[in-house]
């Protein structure tokens, strides 16, 4: 074949541009730290890529819906915790009270403290994290009891989803942790409030006449203490369960990310190698280029 | 743009055509218009695939004279065989501009080109593609807005009302996608909660889980046959993803068609070039060569001159 100059610089100029287009592939790579840019350059990658990115997404929320979640619910258990503190005095007071000959000075300044403690309890359970009332269901708007004790209960659950379909219930149900249910004495079970208990017991104290004595009070106290115990551990089963699905979760946000790194991010060794090669390359057809196209026959005649 | 570019070389090539007829009659062979003509032609044939012929200019030109050039539009489409330019008969047909309206200007429509030659017919293939394209993206966006009003329609706001018109987004395509305004001016008429009933149900958020789960839930099958969205019976996530990857597909061959023409291409071009292209070196040892024979030619011109001087001048002394 007849190998003409244009020829040889055309060739050369075609292989210089490849040169080039495979340098700028390398260098995007690095600077970008991604395989890819455009969907074009590996749609298979781009595709996995989407359904990665997405998953390692709905992980990190999932993180975040954990975090929502021991908000409310380590909330809830200092609450509760405190609660019970707060009946175990009444019930002190119940059972000083009800021991021995006690003046009307003592009784009185136990009733003061009954009534300060009920205050004390219709705070607890009025506990407002981030402007939401946590014992009152999904009703987060309104306190569960108002001043005056008389309560406003909601009992639906407020559940949270911190996994592909799985959602946690994440509140202590007011019915659950301050409704005491009393046995009667004909059988029929009734169901009153915590703070009816309370004021019961200050009847008892005050008024003889009270149809309930302190004995029924010290009777329903010990449930009411047994109920909010209840409850916590309720709460506290459940909290354990969050712990594990938040390990679960920062696992399966290994793997995740792992797996979408694995995807789509370059593995720099092995495109700095590449991107030197190609510059070498670059290099030698750019010397050997200057070599072959510069001289003619005209450069040996003298 | 294109277009006008191809009519503009039948214009040209026209324009030449005419001088050749004028000058070929008398015998002359007009050669740097030839030569004109002939990069005219390659240029109109990178738009279009053209088939061109050469007929004579008229009975009187030299044999070897070029003559003038028919060109006709080689395609199998509906306009496949017209002739774009025969000087000889005084035919001329242009392409039709896309910017004209439909019947503003006479011409061939290139949008009825049907083989996938020429700059011309990639452009018009091209545009398809683009409106497919964004066709799809209007119906996902058509069918997201839809699905999530239906969804969001069902729930009940921060009251606990369906008050309003309840619609989350307005708009019909990508382009007009838009929360709408009640809901930016009131954001308490998002409709996040699933029941009414109750002070403390219209909290509980359940609606905003169905909301949320919109866009990877499988749109059901349209019962309807009128219908034809192509979103039916997978998600709106499903449709984008295969969409993307389409698009990537389809990309990735035209990068990869493009290589393998240009190498083509190259191949033609070298061909080509081997044949018709000048090497330097081959110029210059003719002109080394031809230098040598008239460097002979003058030297054996001295021995003539020699060789008559000699006979001239000093021969037959005898008679002086």
């Amino acid at each position: 074949m007849r190998v003409t100059q244009n020829m040889l610089s055309n060739q050369m100029l075609r292989n210089l541009s490849n040169n080039y287009k495979n340098l700028d592939k390398y260098m995007e790579q690095i600077n970008t730290g991604k395989k890819i840019t455009r969907p074009s350059d590996d749609p298979v990658v781009a595709m996995q890529g989407m359904t990665y990115r997405s998953e390692v997404g709905r992980i990190e929320q999932y993180q975040r819906n954990v975090g929502e979640v021991q908000n409310w619910m380590d909330n809830a258990d200092t609450a509760l915790d405190k609660a019970t503190q707060a009946l175990q005095r009444v019930r002190e007071l119940a059972i000083k009270a009800n021991n021995g000959p006690n003046g009307e000075d003592e009784l009185n300044s136990i009733k003061e403290e009954v009534e300060q403690l009920k205050s004390h309890l219709i705070d607890i359970a009025n506990t407002n994290v981030n402007g939401k009332y946590i014992f009152n269901g999904t009703n987060i708007n309104t306190p569960p009891y108002s001043a005056d004790g008389t309560s406003n209960f909601n009992n639906e659950d407020v559940t949270i989803e911190i996994g592909n379909g799985t959602a946690i219930e994440v509140n202590v149900k007011p019915e659950d942790a301050f409704e005491v249910t009393i046995p009667g004495e004909d059988g029929t079970d009734s169901t009153i409030n915590v703070m009816d208990v309370l004021d019961n017991f200050i009847a008892a104290l005050g008024n003889e006449d009270s149809d309930k004595t302190i004995d029924d009070s010290i009777a329903e106290l010990d449930l009411s203490i047994n109920k909010v115990i209840n409850a916590r551990a309720d709460l506290g089963a459940r909290m354990n369960r969050v712990d594990l699905i938040e390990d679960r979760l920062s696992q399966q946000e290994i793997v995740a990310t792992k797996m979408m790194s694995d995807n789509e991010d370059v593995d720099y060794e092995e495109v700095i190698t590449n991107l030197i090669t190609q510059e070498s390359i670059l290099r030698a057809s750019l010397s050997a280029g200057s070599r072959i196209i510069q001289p003619s026959l005209l450069d040996f005649l003298r | 743009m294109t277009v006008e570019k191809a009519n503009t070389l039948i214009d040209q090539i026209h324009e030449i055509n005419e001088q050749i007829k004028r000058l070929e009659p008398h015998g002359y062979l007009p050669n740097d218009l030839y030569d004109r003509r002939n990069v005219l032609v390659d240029e109109l044939a990178e738009i279009v695939p053209i088939q061109v012929d050469y007929e004579k200019s008229s009975n009187s030109s030299p044999d070897i004279a070029e003559g003038l050039v028919k060109i006709t539009l080689a395609d199998s489409g509906e306009n496949g065989g017209t002739v774009l330019l025969d000087d000889k008969n005084g035919e001329m047909n242009k392409f039709k501009s896309s910017h004209a309206a439909d019947g503003a200007e006479e011409g061939l429509d290139p949008t009825k080109l049907k083989d996938k030659n020429g700059s011309l017919n990639a452009l018009v293939h091209a545009q398809e593609e683009y409106t497919d394209m964004l066709a799809n993206l209007d119906n996902m966006a058509k069918t997201f807005v839809e699905e999530f009003n239906k969804v969001h329609n069902d729930g009940y706001d921060i009251n606990g009302e369906q008050e309003g018109e309840g619609n989350f987004f307005t708009g019909d395509s990508a382009a007009t996608i838009k929360i709408s305004d009640a809901i930016l001016k009131d954001p308490g008429q998002i409709r996040a909660s699933a029941g009414a009933t109750g002070e403390g149900t219209k909290l509980d958020g359940k609606n905003a889980l169905a909301l949320a789960s919109i866009f990877e839930k499988t749109i059901e099958k349209d019962t309807d046959p009128g219908s034809e969205n192509p979103l039916q019976g997978t998600s709106i996530l499903g449709f984008y993803r295969s969409l993307i990857g389409d698009l990537g597909v389809q990309a990735q061959e035209a990068n990869r068609m493009t290589d393998n023409t240009n190498a083509l291409r190259a191949q033609i071009d070298s061909q080509r070039e081997s044949v018709s292209s000048v090497s330097l070196d081959e110029e210059i040892s003719n002109l080394v060569k031809f230098q040598h024979a008239y460097n002979a030619a003058a030297r054996s011109m001295n021995a003539i001159d020699e060789m008559l001087d000699k006979i001239i001048n000093g021969m037959g002394l005898v008679g002086r």
